[in-house]
């Protein structure tokens, strides 16, 4: 809120204007406001300056967390040649800073499960291991212990922090949290949370516009068959039941 | 804290249900002000660069934070309540701005629930209702009540169609595309629906195989360039895959903001504050006298003083509004909350590419015959644990991007690693999920209150819901589950998999129930014009009016209401001095 609402307020007295003709020449109010777009776009995309929030370990255990999760195969690359890491980096220094607790704490608790299970942190391991250690805790059938008193809960006047959309419907669909265990050591549950939410931001990182640093040359997308944003679709494509093989674009290209 | 000049009409909230109050009563010369908690958003924001399911489905952009709307929800009336992800948009125009557009009349049937299963099923048949404390009234309204002001919103906001059923006559024009199961409509849509796509065609084919009615569902799309009554110009839909959860870049998905709001803006009456969010309602001796709202940007708080108030915030909001400042309605406010739970069937085809990515998700084909009673004959005959009453549309969406489809797979696949993406690479495009849009019953223990824990950034105590399915809705997903898995394998499908279980959840997108209409103050909140029993200065708009929902989509109904309560303050046939005394 603010300075861009501001701004907002300003443009909508011009655009109140062009309401009652409405029309595909809308062209003009395009061009108007896709500054403000491109802007924040381009400056949440600046990866010339290495990694905005991870450090290089960090970096290493979400590369290769990404690249198990979408693996390299014959037909198309994996997690790691898209670049998932630079959009999941992007994202925790930007729109997601809600999250940088649970990813510090959650590669920890994957280097702790680790050592003790095979003496060497996550990024050390075979990729063989490293698949081993993730099924075990993806198969586990362990939920967050439900006691409030275990699961201290950041609060925003009265509203729990954690209790985003993301992290009810996608952390831990069982009580809306990652368990953080006061010194306890890592608890399985909240492993598998946090894994399940790499999982997911392995997906946004594969399948968004690769303005976001993510899906490197179309990575995600050229894997699963899908061009980007086309404005207009006729009958004949919509109509086809053969692929429709058009070159692939971002946001940035339109 | 400023006091402003008074003015005739307060609109609280500008979704769908403000927009035609705000048009009808600036024209009639009333002085109106909307207050809208959501920004300015017009069609620059939703422009092709813009192009984004990141940032509209994904994270949101135009939904508010859990700390801006909380809202909480529990099914066990034992349990703490717990906060959840609040998805209709605050913005200019509300939720009708990244909605899908599925745009529907009511059945008549749908305004008499409780007469037409009272008069199709004996009492042993219905006993299991009583049982869950299941509690339907008809509406103190018919369809035939409403007949023209259907007809107004799909002329006026832009619905289009293929017609099931003129002045009585089935499937009038060529080719016979129309719901058959539809209300007489007195006069055809304004213009056709979308075109069937891929997915349709084999949707389409498989209920055929079956010997079912399909037809393309109306949506409230601008097809060709279409100007509105009121000279409103609209570009013709490009078909672009942004739509749902989306705003439209073109101005051809009908919402409040493109298709009524430049109406009222042109009749020098009508002002909009967006950014403006409404604390409570002011009321002294039974009547309402002002609101006060906080600038969001200024951080300012003011107090708008007004003769009638028009509730357009919400079914959430709007009674939470009303018991924060203090108004109960005998304890009928909020009571009787419905919305859906229901199954999920998905399939993947091997003969074929469906390409969903390539169109909206509300291109659709359709059909009726397990909706509302039109199964009746087949209900006649189930045994009493598996009758149900009411039933469910079944369509085809579309709009199958990858970041909006990674999570759907059948359960054999795992959801990562190689043989996750082998699935998804190979299926994304030869996949479909129906949409089961079941009527689910009002019950005595499904209601929205205040939240005893939790509270939003300005202390106003969140919305608490509290939903259950019951049998009713248990019943008929295990059945509208199976007839979905049917058309699916009539049409062809390699794979089919999907739930059989209602979850009920905090909000579904529709979400009726909690401020019903009634003929009886003891037993609804509001008379049949949504004026509110116990202040009748304030005025109910939108979905919580509904005393029994529908297999339909609720939005055309919230717009046609809107303009059914301004046609009764136009028209005198309400007092604002004594809700009793309307005609
Ligand atoms: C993704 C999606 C798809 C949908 N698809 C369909 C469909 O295909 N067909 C269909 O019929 N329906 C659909 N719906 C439902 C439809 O959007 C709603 O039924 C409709 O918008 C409800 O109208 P309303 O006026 O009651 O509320 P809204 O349109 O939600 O408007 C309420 C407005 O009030 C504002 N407000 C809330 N609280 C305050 C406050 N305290 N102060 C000031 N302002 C406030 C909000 O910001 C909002 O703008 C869909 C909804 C979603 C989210
Ligand atoms: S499909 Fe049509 S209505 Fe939907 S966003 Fe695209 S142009 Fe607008």
């Amino acid at each position: 809120m603010g300075e861009m609402d501001r701004q907002r307020r300003a443009v909508s007295a011009v655009d109140r204007r062009m309401f009652v003709k409405v029309s595909a020449g809308s062209m003009a109010a395009v061009a108007l406001r896709s500054a403000y777009t491109m802007d924040a776009l381009a400056q949440e995309t600046s990866a010339e300056a290495g990694y905005q929030f991870f450090t290089a370990h960090e970096a290493e255990t979400i590369d290769a967390l990404a690249e198990q999760i979408w693996p390299t195969t014959e037909t198309s690359p994996g997690g790691s040649d898209a670049g998932v890491v630079v959009y999941i980096d992007r994202a925790l220094g930007g729109a997601y800073q809600r999250y940088q607790p649970i990813y510090q704490a959650g590669i920890q608790w994957l280097d702790d499960a680790t050592n003790e299970q095979f003496g060497d942190t996550f990024v050390g391991l075979a990729p063989e291991q490293q698949f081993e250690l993730m099924d075990a805790v993806f198969n586990a059938d362990a939920t967050p212990a439900a006691s409030p008193a275990a699961t201290p809960e950041p609060q925003v006047d009265g509203v729990p922090v954690a209790a985003t959309p993301e992290d009810t419907a996608e952390i831990a669909p069982s009580d809306g949290k990652v368990q953080v265990a006061g010194g306890e050591g890592p608890h399985i549950a909240s492993l598998k949370a946090f894994l399940d939410l790499v999982r997911v931001h392995t997906m946004e990182g594969l399948f968004s516009d690769p303005v976001y640093g993510g899906n490197r040359d179309f990575a995600g997308w050229r894997a699963v068959g899908y061009p980007g944003p086309y404005i207009v679709y006729g009958a004949e494509e919509q109509q086809s039941f053969e692929p429709l093989n058009q070159p692939l674009q971002s946001i940035a290209d339109l | 804290m400023a006091v402003l000049p008074k003015k005739d009409v307060v609109i609280i909230g500008y979704g769908a249900a403000g927009g035609p109050i705000s048009v009808e009563l600036s024209k009639a010369g009333y002085s109106v002000v909307a207050l809208e908690r959501g920004e300015h958003r017009t069609l620059a924001d939703f422009a092709p660069k813009a192009f984004d399911t990141l940032r509209w489905v994904t994270r949101r952009e135009m939904v508010p934070t859990i700390e801006e709307m909380p809202l909480t929800f529990r099914s066990d009336l034992n349990e703490k309540a717990t906060p959840v992800p609040y998805i209709m948009a605050n913005t200019v125009g509300g939720a009708s701005v990244h909605w899908s557009g599925q745009s529907w009349r009511y059945y008549e049937e749908d305004f008499r629930v409780k007469s037409t299963i009272e008069e199709l099923y004996s009492s042993e048949q219905l006993a299991y209702l009583e049982e869950d404390g299941a509690n339907i009234q008809d509406w103190p309204i018919t369809y035939d009540d409403l007949e023209p002001y259907y007809e107004k919103t799909e002329y006026h906001v832009g619905v289009g169609g293929w017609p099931g059923n003129i002045q009585g006559e089935i499937r009038p024009v060529d080719p016979e595309e129309g719901n058959p199961f539809e209300a007489p409509r007195q006069r055809d849509f304004p213009f056709r629906p979308l075109r069937d796509n891929a997915t349709d065609i084999t949707f389409r084919e498989g209920a055929l195989n079956l010997g079912l009615n399909p037809f393309h569902v109306p949506t409230a799309i601008t097809t060709e360039a279409y100007t509105n009554p009121d000279g409103v110009e609209r570009a013709a839909c490009s078909y672009c895959p942004f739509c749902t959860s989306h705003g439209c870049w073109n101005g051809s998905k009908s919402d409040t903001r493109v298709s009524l709001l430049p109406t009222a803006e042109a009749t020098g009456n009508f002002e909009l504050r967006s950014n403006s969010h409404v604390l409570r309602i002011n009321h002294e001796n039974g009547r309402a006298v002002s609101v006060d709202y906080i600038d969001l940007i200024t951080g300012e708080q003011h107090t708008q003083p007004g003769e009638m108030f028009y509730l357009g915030a919400y079914s959430f909001q709007n009674v939470r509004l009303l018991l924060y400042s203090g108004i109960t309605g005998g304890g009928q406010v909020g009571k009787y909350f419905i919305n859906r739970s229901g199954p999920s069937v998905h399939a993947i085809f091997d003969d074929r590419y469906l390409n969903g990515y390539a169109g909206p998700a509300v291109q659709r084909q359709g059909l009726d015959d397990y909706n509302g009673e039109n199964n009746v004959d087949e209900k006649l005959q189930m045994s009493l644990d598996d009758f149900f009453v009411r039933g469910a549309f079944i369509g085809s969406p579309s709009q199958r991007n990858p970041l909006q489809t990674y999570g759907a797979r059948p359960p054999e696949v795992p959801s990562w690693g190689v043989a996750y993406k082998e699935y998804f690479t190979e299926n994304l495009n030869r996949y479909i999920g129906l949409q089961l849009l079941q009527e689910p019953l009002p019950y005595e223990t499904s209601y929205i209150d205040l939240d005893p824990n939790y509270t939003d950034k300005f202390g106003v105590p969140a919305a608490r819901v509290q939903r259950q399915a019951k049998q009713n809705e248990i019943r008929m997903s295990r059945y509208i589950y199976q007839k979905g898995v049917e058309i699916l394998e009539a049409a062809g499908a390699a794979r089919v998999w999907g739930s059989d279980t209602p979850r009920p959840s905090a909000t579904m997108t529709h979400d009726l129930g909690g401020l019903r209409m009634g003929s009886d103050p003891s037993m609804s909140a509001t008379n049949r014009y949504g004026q509110l029993w116990e202040v009748p200065n304030i005025l109910v708009g939108g979905g919580a009016l509904a005393p029994t929902m529908s297999g339909h989509n609720p939005t055309e109904t919230i717009w046609t209401l809107s303009y059914w309560t301004s046609a009764a303050v136009l028209e005198g046939k309400l007092d604002l001095e004594d809700s009793q005394a309307f005609s």
